[in-house]
């Protein structure tokens, strides 16, 4: 008998429809076999639906069984497919009868104990169970997760058993509650970084408006402070950034039992990051670091050494607000509209041929090593800050008066996002 | 819940489009000339001249402005220099060198 469950495949953070279908021939030679394009491991959902099934007790009928996920031509990535061939398996024994399958999508890892184990994605799938009218099966430590889509039914089971359970109506499911929305508890103050105080006001410049920031100066002159200081200036996320940094760091994984940050990302990838972890793609196509970033920040600390791949290919983004990234079936588009601070020394002995220690070979080096940023990435950045050494004299210094709490109420005030000065502008489509 | 209508593209000044910036972040008569000769001078490509008036828009809303004036596009054209440094001064003591020679 052929059954059929609903599920998804990831495009960049779009879940799109994949229709799991399981039908049985009769066979002298009793086989699994899993098409439509599927990856290694989801060709190893064979073996997790063979010893789930073993582990609660469940005999595989022995008889040819296909399961094909349709369509054909959509590559399948992830583990997330073993419960819904798990499901169809099910709905064509008809131990689960196959048409209360139907208004379900499901998606979820199966444990050789007949367990379901968390995985990527629930939130964007979840939303487009939504948009599909169905509602949406997905793994325990997922649920609260998965509720914050809102008006979708969700199913949260612990294990394969839960869900027959479920369907006999011998143990109803409850819905999950939607996860915790956190908030940040200690910020770092810009009280802590002593004298630098045009470095400090360009900081409240590009928080207000969201420009992109470039420091240069030597080492020790506070950069990567200052850097780390400007989300506490930021405002925190409207819901409908929340929304969409939630579904691209759900899709990365990142989201722990269902909990949301109101706080903007702050990503500082490592200078030795390669193309693919700053932008996405690669193996698995998951969203890079300047997706992450997305409604937030990405810090980029010594600027030159990058490679000049990955800083190039941040060159689209930052125009754009996406990164498009070819593979070979399909385009593939992530959302990556951040806010670019970085931070480098003038030269390579860091001290730009003045003070002491500096290494003479300036101004000639200092070209040079500058020159490693290209033209056009420049270009973008909007405003560039030296950071001069900090003094002895600067640091015995009492606490400056002003902190984050004065810097980030002028920015609150000053910047965008603020619907009356938008909807005055016309900049937003003020509906009530 | 989803705040209806906000359009987090347009929301920020770095994202302000060419039709938003004509209506709110055009400068005063001497800021317009300012950045006239900051492009005459070179340096100062399409997107700078873009850029510099975001970043203007910024400097004049911190200060409550309702205008973008010349002090405005001043300190945007300023944050928007590319060389820093030992290269800057070397330039400097070029020219002052030649000026000593001429003399």
């Amino acid at each position: 008998m052929l059954a059929s469950v609903a599920t998804v495949a990831f495009e960049g953070v779009d879940a799109r429809r994949v229709d799991v279908q399981v039908q049985h021939l009769s066979s002298d030679t009793p086989s699994f076999t899993i098409v439509g394009l599927a990856d290694k491991a989801v060709a190893e959902s064979r073996e997790r639906v063979r010893g789930a099934f073993a582990g609660i007790g469940l005999a595989m009928p022995s008889r040819r069984i296909i399961a094909n996920l349709a369509p054909a031509d959509l590559p399948k990535e992830g583990s997330h497919f073993d419960l819904p061939i798990a499901l169809a398996l099910l709905g064509s024994m008809g131990v689960i009868p196959p048409d209360a399958l139907q208004g379900w999508a499901a998606l979820g890892e199966l444990g050789l104990d007949g367990r379901i184990a968390a995985v990527g994605g629930t939130l964007p799938a979840a939303v487009a169970a939504a948009s599909m009218g169905l509602g949406l099966i997905c793994p325990e430590a997922n649920g609260p997760e998965a509720a914050w889509a809102g008006d979708v039914a969700i199913l949260a089971p612990r294990s394969l058993i839960a869900v027959v359970n479920h369907f006999k109506g011998t143990q109803v499911l409850r819905a999950p509650a939607p996860g915790p929305v956190t908030a940040s508890g200690k910020v770092p103050d810009l009280r802590d970084v002593k004298g630098q105080e045009s470095a400090k006001r360009a900081l409240e410049v590009a928080a207000a408006g969201g420009h992109n920031l470039l420091f240069i100066g030597p080492p020790g002159s506070g950069k990567s402070m200052m850097a780390a200081r400007l989300p506490g200036l930021l405002p925190p996320l409207t819901p409908q950034e929340l929304l969409e940094t939630s579904m691209v760091w759900s899709v990365v994984g990142l989201i722990e039992k269902g909990a949301l940050t109101r706080d903007r990302p702050f990503r500082a990838p490592h200078h030795s990051a390669s193309m693919a972890a700053l932008t996405g793609g690669g193996h698995r196509a998951k969203p890079g670091e300047a997706s992450l970033a997305h409604n937030g920040v990405l810090f980029l600390d010594e600027l030159p050494e990058y490679s000049a791949q990955a800083l190039d290919s941040l060159r689209a983004p930052l125009e754009t607000g996406e990164i498009i990234v070819a593979r070979a079936n399909a385009h593939v588009r992530y959302p990556a509209r951040f806010q670019l601070i970085a931070a480098m020394n003038p030269c390579r002995c860091g001290l730009g041929g003045g003070g002491k220690g500096a290494c003479g070979k300036a101004p000639r080096c200092q070209r040079d090593y500058q020159n490693r940023i290209s033209g056009p990435m420049f270009d973008r950045i909007d405003l560039t800050v030296e950071t001069p050494p900090v003094t002895a004299a600067d640091m015995a210094l009492p606490p400056p008066g002003e902190g984050t709490a004065e810097a980030s109420a002028r920015v609150a005030v000053a910047a965008p996002c603020r619907r009356d000065v938008c909807a005055r502008r016309g900049w937003i489509r003020s509906m009530p | 819940m989803r705040e209806a209508g906000l359009d987090p593209v347009h929301a920020l000044n770095a994202r302000a489009s060419g039709e938003a910036l004509e209506r709110f972040a055009t400068p005063d008569e001497a800021g317009r000339a300012l950045l006239m000769r900051a492009g005459e001078a070179g340096g100062l490509t399409a997107r700078g001249w873009t850029r510099t008036l975001r970043l203007a828009r910024t400097i004049a809303d911190l200060e409550g402005s309702t205008g973008v004036l010349r002090r405005h596009i001043a300190e945007a054209l300023i944050y928007r220099r590319t060389t820093v440094g030992a290269e800057a001064s070397f330039d400097r003591q070029v020219s002052s060198r030649g000026e000593m020679a001429a003399w």
